[in-house]
């Protein structure tokens, strides 16, 4: 079997910037700088606002996913139907999203059709109407939404997760929201919001593809550069810190649990810290057929169909997860095994082969997702989003293969391994007794009675 | 002098009230590909661009569910599964861990006329998988073992798509009623009961048969040298020997036939559905582009003709889909409708023949034909937004229409589509003479 060759590089388009007179920040960049061979008239775009479910206002998770549901549901122009009938007469498509750090709307269609899809687009975050009886209907599927997540023990897992390693800080809370917060929110609660996290000096507005930088920049200026909004947004919520590491054991009681979602958690770092590229490496080790979780939990001891782990990113603190899914009854082996195979990334740190294995895989997933403008889009503005140098992009790829074992074992000495907090949901009758082994503090909770907003 | 301005006079009656025909700019260049085909016979079209150091590789046989031999339906599909178990020189899932572990992903598909394999892998490890998919052509192995354990699967894999999904023996009776003579009557999932009667001796006849270098086109999309390429195919696919045997090939044809209609009581489905049919032509033929048309007319997007009227005005139907099929050896124009609580077939049926009507009479403004334009531009447009998009779209044409090179004009043939011929070839389409019908009954359990 021929080996493979070194990574090969290839010469990305140039990102180029300005900032319009609203304030708002445009970045471009074109497919045909690089007179590439193949042409093919796509354009994407996305507009992010620098605030997203950490900036929920207190007692309300939920409004800025809400907002962003929303916004396409509406708009001064069209109604919701006919903002479907606009963009499919177009074949084009209208993007939204929500996250912790920020809400975003996106547009991508063929070139010859690109001005009208951009059009809608700005719409949607310029003019969005919020109509009643259109939130009425988002609350309701969202409602729903939540008790399809929360009867999955993997979801309901992932949620714990999130609310005890966050805390009381601002990523404490799901961005979906609670049943208790959605019932409590309102239609003006989202307009507000809207007006908060849209806004010309904290945006970013990034176009590329089959266009012209000059193009892209006259357009983003025709649409956005008159762009006003209330001068009086609401105040950020005051953010209190992330907590600190605990050692400790929270199963969640749920008899009607198929299997038991087994999750270890501790808080990691922010996005911006120089030992980004370090964590990456770091958790990679775990991901992935091959990699060190699913290799112990599946491929060695058949506990689960699949195991892995990744460390989640954001402005202010980020946080590790490692997960599984395994029988109730063998709920206290696959623990074990987690927590043995996470800490062997420090008395057994990767050697060069292992090495090169996981960062290929990670290499060949990243250049893969900047194939495509939109994904070459998503990888820009996550730089823009983190206050990151745009040519970043770079020096990716690089960055990574810089990372050696001893890196690793020293991130995952100070950031992964010390004081666990280990989740599980599931049939707790069958291991409740078990769990003292793993942690003194060990708390188990029936499903009924779990509070998002409160647990600690 | 009169002829002359009444041509005048109409051009402006067209134009007038519609916006500028934006089909002038809907433009798409060929796709720059370089084609040759080995002394084998093997056909390999490669496309080098570097946008990402990434690769897509998919390789077609032309054998798919038409091809299955008599009482063996679902020896195509098997094999689609079974060249994932191993060869000569490597063990099981070896495409797996060459692809998953380094950042790719591969997989496989089965229609009725060709079974495609395909990878996505950092472009340094292109020439490691050409090796790995000449080595699975060349050396797999086909044993007792392989053979029952993907049988099973494949007859689970029927259990679960066509049985257990709510909708899925609606396909597959749609199929039985359009073909009594063709193959393409037995779908392409596989028959449990052929599967379970099949020997090991069946399955090796039917490999030697179809997968040969000479039935495969190899597609490669991505981040290489076009030298380079060249050589690593020549070294793993041009040492593989033609056999000599020739390949048979499907020349049933599927006689006309009168009207046809079936009730079938499913227990699976919550709401009712129907199913509509009519013969149509093969994918190469110069009316597929007025048939993608009336596709998109009918049932494309929340503005098309079926939608409006079935879901939004009516509210008869849940969902509508309409669909010509894009196949090697003639298809069928299908409509489907999953009707709303409590709504008689009769009036859903009725509603739809409505639409048809209409396009068969009725030529089609230019405005709503401008719009299908775009749409159907637009869906071409973004089916080529990644390497393995581009690699799939070009071997369908090459397979399925024999040429690659079709698609070069693909675009200018359905900007060239007028209300005219749309009317045409709906009127002999749609003859109601024409017509299979499924009523897909949902028996409460």
């Amino acid at each position: 079997m021929p080996q493979a060759g070194p990574p090969r590089s290839v010469s990305l388009p140039h990102s180029h910037e300005i900032r319009l007179a609203s304030g708002l920040r445009v970045i471009a960049f074109s497919r045909g700088e690089l007179r590439e061979s193949l042409h093919i008239p796509l354009i994407s775009s996305v507009l992010i606002g620098n605030r997203g479910a950490a900036k929920d206002p207190v007692g309300l998770p939920g409004v800025a996913a809400m907002t962003s549901t929303l916004m396409r549901q509406g708009t001064t122009r069209h109604t919701a139907l006919e903002l479907d009938l606009a963009i499919d007469a177009i074949g084009a498509r209208l993007d939204r999203s929500a996250g912790y750090d920020a809400i975003s709307a996106g547009a991508g269609s063929t070139t010859a059709v690109f001005p009208q899809a951009f059009a809608l687009m700005t719409e949607t975050v310029r003019e969005p109407t919020f109509l009643r009886e259109e939130f009425e209907r988002a609350r309701t599927r969202s409602l729903s939404d939540l008790r399809l997540a929360y009867s999955s023990p993997s979801s309901l897992a992932r949620l714990v997760a999130g609310r005890l390693i966050g805390g009381d800080s601002p990523y404490g809370h799901p961005v979906a929201g609670t049943p208790r917060s959605l019932e409590a929110l309102g239609r003006d609660d989202v307009a507000a919001f809207h007006q908060h996290a849209f806004r010309p000096e904290h945006g970013t507005l990034l176009l590329g593809g089959d266009i012209s930088v000059d193009d892209a920049f006259a357009l983003a200026e025709k649409l956005f550069g008159d762009w006003r909004t209330d001068p009086h947004p609401l105040s950020d919520p005051v953010a209190l810190p992330q907590p600190a590491a605990k050692r400790r054991v929270i199963a969640i009681d749920k008899p009607d649990a198929g299997r038991t979602a087994v999750i270890v958690t501790r808080p990691a770092l922010p996005r911006n810290h120089p030992a980004y590229y370090a964590g990456a490496v770091s958790s990679a080790m775990f991901s992935g057929y091959s990699g060190r979780l699913n290799q112990e939990v599946r491929v060695k001891r058949g506990l689960s169909y699949g195991a892995g782990a990744s460390l989640i990113w954001r402005r202010d603190s980020g946080q590790f997860v490692a997960s599984t899914l395994v029988d109730h009854k063998r709920t206290v082996e696959a623990v074990c095994v987690v927590l043995d195979t996470i800490e062997s990334l420090a008395s057994r740190p990767p050697d060069e082969r292992e090495l090169t294995t996981r960062k290929a895989s990670m290499l060949g997933g990243w250049n893969r997702s900047i194939e495509t403008s939109e994904g070459l889009i998503g990888a820009l503005a996550e730089f823009a989003l983190y206050g990151i140098p745009l040519d970043e992009l770079e020096r990716y790829s690089e960055s990574i293969l810089a990372i050696d074992g001893e890196n690793v074992r020293q991130f995952a000495e100070a950031h992964i391994i010390p004081d666990p907090t280990i989740i599980l949901v599931g049939d707790t009758g069958n291991y409740a007794s078990e769990l003292g082994t793993f942690a003194d503090d060990v708390r188990i909770i029936p499903a009924a009675d779990l509070d998002l907003e409160a647990l600690q | 002098m009169s002829r002359r301005c009444q041509g005048v006079a109409e051009s402006k009656g067209a134009s007038g009230g519609v916006p500028t025909p934006t089909a002038e700019r809907l433009h798409l260049d060929p796709l720059p590909f370089r084609e040759r085909v080995l002394a084998n016979g093997l056909r390999a079209i490669t496309l080098e661009d570097h946008r990402s150091a990434t690769a897509a590789v998919n390789i077609a046989y032309r054998v798919g569910g038409k091809d299955d031999p008599p009482g063996r339906s679902g020896f195509a599909h098997l094999f689609e599964h079974l060249m994932f178990k191993g060869t000569k020189r490597t063990g099981a899932e070896t495409i797996d861990r060459l692809t998953e572990d380094v950042g790719g992903f591969n997989n496989a598909f089965t229609t009725e006329d060709y079974t495609n394999y395909y990878e996505v892998i950092p472009s340094n490890y292109l020439e490691t998988i050409l090796w790995a998919e000449a080595d699975r052509l060349s050396g797999l192995i086909v044993d007792e073992t392989n053979f029952v354990t993907e049988r099973d699967v494949v007859i689970s894999e029927y259990d679960q798509r066509v049985l257990a999904e709510p909708y899925g023996m609606l396909g597959e009776l749609a199929l039985r009623e359009s073909y009594r003579v063709h193959p393409y009557g037995r779908g392409v999932i596989g028959d449990p009961e052929n599967l379970r009667a099949a020997t090991l001796e069946d399955v090796r006849a039917f490999h030697t048969t179809y997968y040969r270098p000479d039935n495969a086109t190899l597609v490669v999309v991505g981040d290489f040298e076009s030298d380079t390429i060249d050589k690593w195919i020549d070294e793993y696919f041009g040492s593989l020997a033609r056999p000599q045997a020739e390949i048979p090939r499907v020349t049933t044809l599927e006689p006309p036939s009168g009207e046809r209609r079936l009730s079938y009581q499913s227990t699976s489905a919550p709401l009712p559905a129907l199913s509509l049919s009519w013969h149509i032509g093969r994918a190469r033929d110069a009316e597929m582009p007025v048939l993608d048309m009336i596709e998109t007319l009918l049932g494309t997007g929340k503005s098309s003709r079926l939608y409006r009227s079935l879901v939004y005005e009516h509210q008869v139907a849940t969902s509508v889909w309409a669909g010509a099929d894009w196949n090697e050896d003639p298809g069928v124009f299908s409509i489907r409708a999953i009707a709303a609580n409590g709504v008689e077939f009769s009036r859903i049926e009725a509603l739809i023949e409505e639409q048809i009507a209409a396009i068969r009479t009725r030529p089609v403004e230019a405005g709503e034909l401008e719009k299908a334009k775009v749409q159907l531009y637009s869906g071409t447009v973004r089916g080529l937004s990644t390497y393995n998009e581009i690699a799939q779209t070009i071997v369908r044409s090459a397979v399925v229409r024999g040429s690659a090179h079709l698609l070069d004009d693909d675009i200018a043939r359905y900007n060239a589509v007028d209300a005219e011929s749309v009317r045409s070839v709906a009127a002999h389409t749609f003859a109601p003479e024409k017509r299979s019908m499924i009523e897909y009954m949902a028996v409460s359990a």
